[in-house]
């Protein structure tokens, strides 16, 4: 669902807008999307508010499917320090960074998303985890268990 | 028994509303109602028919001004608990059963 070269872990202490760039900046190194889109991303936190802050602690930032999308993709960063995205659901300690071309190509990873945000246990072993290994274990085992 | 059509809305109808869209599916799946659930976004959100709209916090604040329909803030997309619960009052109130 995430690859290994998709996740990132932090120690720095980040601004909202911060932690949007890194994980934006995951997404264009897999050349998953044109640098547009993580501007797109930081606009539509400025416009909408922080309502991708999706459950405590958790954030999927995204923006409009569009031609600043080249493919579907998926990364992720976890912050050792809280991030304020001045949401009801702060501190923020994991930020998903969501991209599709069209909004018919988000459902896939979707699907395999909501099952692990609803899996508590791994989603802690996940902020306490202190390498990106150990991340991307957690997620690929929460994965295999689904028997999707 | 009337097919509820309920509308799950975030910022641009693709991301954080079809996690809430599946999980209402779950919700009224598991309760035995009949609902058609479907992922819109906040521009459109008050013109499109439907009987509810589940959404954040932060952009409840933006429908309820506009929507003709009641407006049910979940605040996190992945409580099943309080998804359920809120989802069920809603199914209550209009005495769907």
């Amino acid at each position: 669902m995430i690859r290994l070269e998709n996740i990132a872990l932090t120690h720095d202490q980040l601004s909202a807008k911060e932690a949007m760039e890194v994980v934006g900046q995951l997404l264009l190194n897999n050349e998953s999307i044109h640098p547009q889109y993580i501007q797109n991303m930081i606009q539509s936190y400025d416009r909408l508010g922080p309502y991708f802050v999706i459950a405590p602690g958790i954030a999927i930032a995204h923006a409009q499917p569009d031609e600043s999308v080249i493919k579907h993709d998926l990364a992720l960063l976890v912050s050792k320090k809280e991030v304020y995205f001045n949401s009801h659901n702060d501190p923020v300690h994991l930020i998903f960074g969501l991209c599709a071309p069209s909004a018919h190509h988000h459902m896939d990873g979707l699907v395999a998303l909501a099952e692990l945000l609803s899996d508590e246990t791994i989603i802690t072993q996940i902020k306490e985890a202190n390498d990106i290994t150990t991340i991307h274990q957690l997620i690929h085992l929460n994965h295999q268990g689904e028997n999707v | 028994m009337k097919e509820l059509k309920v509308q799950a809305v975030c910022g641009f109808g693709v991301g954080s509303s079809t996690l809430l869209k599946m999980k209402l599916d779950q919700a009224f799946k598991k309760n035995g109602i009949t609902a058609s659930v479907f992922a819109g976004d906040v521009a459109t959100a008050s013109s499109v028919e439907c009987d509810v709209i589940f959404t954040s916090l932060e952009l409840a604040e933006n429908l309820k001004q506009r929507a003709k329909v009641p407006v049910i803030v979940i605040h996190s997309f992945v409580d099943k608990v309080e998804i359920e619960t809120k989802a069920m009052a809603y199914v209550e109130s209009v005495k769907i059963l």
